[in-house]
């Protein structure tokens, strides 16, 4: 790790969320959501059109147009880059947070070769004369477990094929070894084949780096490889978050219920049966602005008039297990601790109205 | 040797009656510019039943729906409809069109944003010169046979989102009660909530309408579910074909066994991916010698010039000489299965292969 | 790349090949008899057809085009009629000022259309204010644009000379002519070319990267801009160099553009057929030549698309 990164708190999470708000273009995409990455580990995001993932992931790297309006507080290894003044952000950002965008052939120059681009961060960060820029470029290419890194480094990016062309943007984000890594989407656009390549190389380099990655993903299989907790979220907020194997085990969220018995039926199920399906479209931004109600009642089996008059607010349904739901499951306890009985005290009772399922 | 050819407009009925496939391909290639996109291609969509095309990008599975849709023709080989050969002249194609139905991938870039759904639905009408009287209530009736049953038809597809329209895309194919439905990557771009739907409604108008359906993916679990017998291809070749079931549990293909490895497991506990080896990944092979031993990876996608021996080859695990240095003919099992392999895997062989008599080969 | 270049030199030469035989048959078309221009004060028709019989004149249509065409093959473009010189020699030293015309016409638009694209971009409050100035440019003749400035510079306020002449100080106002009715091209490039690359996912990158401003704008920003400018300064160089006929006239400006319009006048049909198909060649040239370095600025221009 770097010493900026390290001189940053060696002990603080690797991203930490709080209140984010996220509104550009006249729409709300992100509307109130906190999380914490820690170092070495991977949290998932998951999330359909309009959840506000991306807008999530970019409000976290800073990289939002400065017309966006972003309220609440995001650290990266405890640093609060708003705080910053801008030479210092883009002396260090760099070292801090390493964005790894979902279509690399977009968020390549096109007119530059390979390794020109990863060298440019060493010779503009580091002052590396142009030949060790190079050769540290190659070094980077091979650590993605590119195997013939001179000549792809020489290469321009629509030579390239698109897994090699994401092996090079995931070289970049981690050439200055920073702390923390947001990657949006990155295998979405790839053969699954690809992917697979792609998600074990990021497996590895998580071990390797110690970096906290905060990966975002439609996809539950991706999550199922990858993560180590996982947050879920449905237009603009966080629904649901725990630990990958207690997520997938016990949903507390119907949404989430929903995207995992999807997937199980599309695989265990007969050739020619009906799939399980969820009713309804994801609500576009700017529907859900200003509605009162859970956004995801119209579409939810467990629908109540509580549903559509308060929206549920996020918040521990066992320990380490958060849900935004008024019915919210709740997961087995764990041997020798007292199981929380289901509809009592969450926000529906607060609000004087009984919890049904 | 086929059946004597049925008449000129085949009537379901007596495609059934023939045996005849709905749908064939006989050793089809088509080049661009020497490369082939498809090279020596041969299916069959026997009628009442769905064909599944398995394939990454580069696989060719795209060309091959522009040529079942007649907007490309083979460099060499030929397509049948009924058991005859596509016509070649634009008024005998347009018969061909009238009985097949299409759906792509992109609900997006498929509807002329400028069309009301109701024009865009009835569009097929206008263009076969079917259009009439009853075309509005046409129009409505397969608008709500797809679960839109209010939707306006002076609305734009801009108030849709993109399951809508989707199954607006679908109307358009099913308006003219078509024989064959190729679908080509249907609900890969949409969210994964709504992905099901689609596939639930293309399921039903299936079994409603009879219809033989070509489906292409790249997604091997969703076409299990859809399709009764697949057909896997890479850059440009079948490397298997087979019952769905069988393919996917038993694959005889090393490329069909690499891309069942490759999905993502569905629960942290089955975690599979591990570390994988790298590869060169450049979009067409340098001429430098490929390294072996890559297990389970697909190459960089797009045709190959012509080589000798086996596409796979040079990312195979379980590759030997003679993969490298000819080219794999077509075996077939009982059973109606078939691969393209020297070495095939064997969980599950019953009897002995036979080798039909096309590609090069020493035995 | 090679077999890109051979094919559009090919078609560049079928296009030159193609402009000289319209323009050979348009002169057919037009009325006028050349003997008579030539000889304007001459009585007898034996004469007007003696003058006819030595220029050719009076052979069938097919004839005269073989001759014309054969010779051109030589590399002959023939006699004038009107001046007994060669066509060529008539030419050459009025591309040369035409040339010079061309190329200060070309840097004044870049700088002005530049320069108004970058403050349309940099300064997005006046932005409305330049799309005002550029419609105006663009709406505005060439003709009107340089008897304005003739009129206000030249004849107001003695800033510049107004008797035609080809020196450094007589191409101030008919560069500017040209600069000011080109500008808006530029303008709208380099505007809509900055606008999509500073959204772009790779500005994104760079500034993800830590990049300061200018070093983005120059090192990737400027590239994706040059590509399209390069292909409109090939196109306007060689349009300007097949003569800009308004504004040389305007000026008094002793180019190609001048010496085409009095030879149409003269009905000298060998000169214009000459100042056609050398602006034919110089427009070929021209695109070809902005085509290569293009090609050598943005890679991925290098191919033909599959």
């Amino acid at each position: 790790m770097t010493a900026a990164a390290a001189a940053a708190q060696p002990s603080a999470s690797a991203l930490e969320v709080t209140g984010l708000r996220v509104r550009y273009g006249g729409v709300t995409a992100v509307r109130g959501a906190s999380l914490r990455v820690e170092r070495g580990e991977v949290l998932a995001l998951i999330g359909e059109t309009g959840s506000g993932k991306s807008s999530l992931a970019l409000a976290a790297a800073r990289l939002l147009p400065p017309s966006a309006e972003v309220t609440g507080q995001i650290r990266i290894a405890g640093q609060d880059l708003a705080a910053l003044p801008p030479r210092e952000l883009r002396k260090r950002r760099a070292s801090l947070v390493g964005y790894i965008a979902q279509d690399a052939m977009a968020a390549l120059n096109p007119v530059q070769p390979a390794g020109r681009q990863i060298g440019e961060l060493f010779r503009v960060h580091r002052a590396m004369p142009r030949a060790a820029a190079a050769a540290q470029a190659t070094a980077e290419l091979s650590r993605v477990r590119i195997d013939r890194p001179g000549l792809v480094a020489r290469r321009f990016p629509h030579q390239l094929s698109g897994g090699m062309r994401q092996r090079v943007m995931i070289a970049m984000a981690v050439a200055m070894a920073p702390p923390l890594l947001i990657a949006d989407e990155p295998t979405t656009a790839l053969d699954v084949s690809t992917q697979a390549e792609i998600l074990a190389l990021a497996t590895g380099l998580r071990e390797e780096t110690g970096a906290g990655i905060l990966w975002i993903t439609h996809d539950m299989g991706v999550v199922a490889e990858l993560a180590d907790s996982v947050a879920v979220m449905y237009a603009g907020r966080i629904v649901e978050q725990g630990p990958v194997h207690g997520l997938f085990d016990h949903p507390c969220h119907p949404y989430t219920e929903g995207l995992l018995r999807t997937r199980r039926d599309l695989r265990a199920g007969r050739p020619g049966e009906l799939l399980y399906q969820i009713e309804g479209s994801p609500p576009v931004p700017t529907a859900t602005t200003g509605q009162a109600g859970c956004p995801f009642a119209p579409r939810c089996p467990r629908r109540t008039q509580a549903c559509d008059e308060q929206e549920p607010a996020l918040a521990a349904v066992a320990p380490g297990r958060l849900a935004a739901c008024h019915h919210a499951s709740v997961p087995p306890a764990a041997p020798g601790t007292t199981r929380r009985p289901s509809g009592a005290p969450g926000p529906a009772a607060r609000h004087g109205q009984e919890a049904t399922r | 040797m086929t059946a004597p050819a049925p008449d000129i407009k085949p009537g379901r009925a007596a495609i059934t009656a023939e045996r005849v496939p709905v749908l064939g391909f006989e050793s089809v290639t088509k080049r661009y510019r020497g490369l082939a996109a498809v090279d020596d291609v041969t299916l069959a969509l026997p009628a009442g039943t769905t064909l599944g095309l398995v394939g990454e990008s580069g696989s060719g599975k795209t060309t091959c729906v522009r040529l079942a849709l007649g907007l490309e023709r083979p460099t060499a080989g030929s397509l049948t409809f009924g058991g005859r050969p596509y016509p070649r002249g634009r008024r005998g194609l347009r018969k061909v069109r009238r009985r097949i139905g299409f759906v792509l991938q992109d609900p997006y870039d498929s509807l002329d944003p400028r069309m009301t759904i109701g024009d865009i639905v009835a569009e097929p009408l206008r263009i076969h010169r079917q259009a009439g009287r009853d075309t509005r209530q046409r129009v409505s009736d397969v608008l709500a046979a797809v679960g839109l049953p209010d939707a306006p038809l002076d609305s734009y597809p801009a108030r849709y989102s993109g399951g809508g329209r989707q199954r607006i895309a679908i109307a358009r194919a099913l308006i003219l009660d078509p024989a064959v439905l190729i679908c080509d990557e249907p609900t890969s771009s949409l969210d994964v909530s709504v992905q099901a739907q689609i596939v639930n409604l293309l399921l039903q108008a299936r079994r409603s309408r009879d219809l033989s359906v070509l489906f292409v993916s790249h997604d091997l679990d969703l076409i299990g579910r859809v399709a009764d017998t697949l057909a896997v291809m890479y850059r440009g070749r079948v490397v298997e074909t087979g019952p769905a079931e069988l393919v996917r549990r038993q694959p005889r293909h090393p490329y069909t066994r690499s891309l069942h490895e490759a999905v993502p497991a569905d629960h942290p506990a089955r975690r599979r991916l591990g570390t994988a080896p790298g590869i060169t990944g450049l979009p067409e092979p340098s001429g430098l010698p490929e390294p072996s031993g890559l297990h389970g990876l697909a190459g960089p996608p797009g045709p190959l010039p012509a080589t000798t021996g086996c596409v796979f080859a040079a990312r195979c695990p379980r590759v030997q000489a003679r993969c490298r240095a000819e080219r794999p003919p077509i075996v077939q099992e009982a059973d109606g299965r078939s691969h393209a392999c020297f070495f095939p895997l064997t969980d599950g062989l019953t009897a002995e292969p036979v080798t039909l008599t096309k590609g090069e080969s020493a035995s | 790349m090679a077999r890109t270049l051979i094919r559009r030199v090919a078609l560049g030469l079928i296009a030159v090949l193609g402009v000289a035989v319209l323009a050979f048959l348009a002169e057919f078309v037009v009325p006028g008899d050349p003997a008579r221009a030539i000889a304007p004060r001459a009585q007898s028709a034996a004469v007007l057809q003696n003058i006819r019989v030595q220029l050719h004149l009076n052979q069938p249509l097919i004839v005269q085009f073989a001759d014309y065409f054969a010779s051109l093959f030589h590399g002959n473009l023939g006699t004038s009629y009107v001046q007994r010189q060669s066509v060529a020699s008539l030419i050459a030293p009025r591309l040369v000022t035409t040339g010079w015309l061309a190329l200060a016409g070309v840097v004044a638009e870049i700088i002005l259309g530049g320069a108004l694209g970058l403050v349309a971009t940099l300064y997005p409050r006046v932005r409305a204010a330049v799309t005002a100035v550029n419609l105006t440019l663009l709406a505005l003749p060439q003709f009107v644009v340089g008897l304005v400035l003739l009129l206000v510079f030249g004849f107001r306020l003695h800033m510049a000379p107004v008797t035609g002449g080809a020196g450094p100080a007589e191409i101030i106002l008919p560069a500017l002519t040209l600069g000011l009715v080109g500008a808006p091209w530029y303008a709208q490039i380099v505007a809509d070319q900055m606008a999509d690359s500073l959204s772009s996912a790779y500005v994104r990158t760079a500034v993800a990267k830590g990049l300061s401003d200018r070093y983005i704008l120059r090192r990737h920003v400027l590239r994706n801009v040059l590509s399209p400018a390069l292909t409109m300064i090939g196109m306007d160089l060689g349009a300007y160099l097949s003569g800009v006929v308004t504004v040389e006239v305007v000026f008094g400006w002793p180019g190609i553009g001048l010496l085409a319009v009095e030879s149409l006048q003269n009905l000298d049909r060998p000169v214009v057929m000459g100042t056609v198909i050398v602006g034919a060649v110089a427009v070929v040239f021209f695109n070809l030549l902005a085509d290569l370095v293009r090609m050598y600025v943005d890679p991925r221009t290098r191919e033909e698309p599959a």
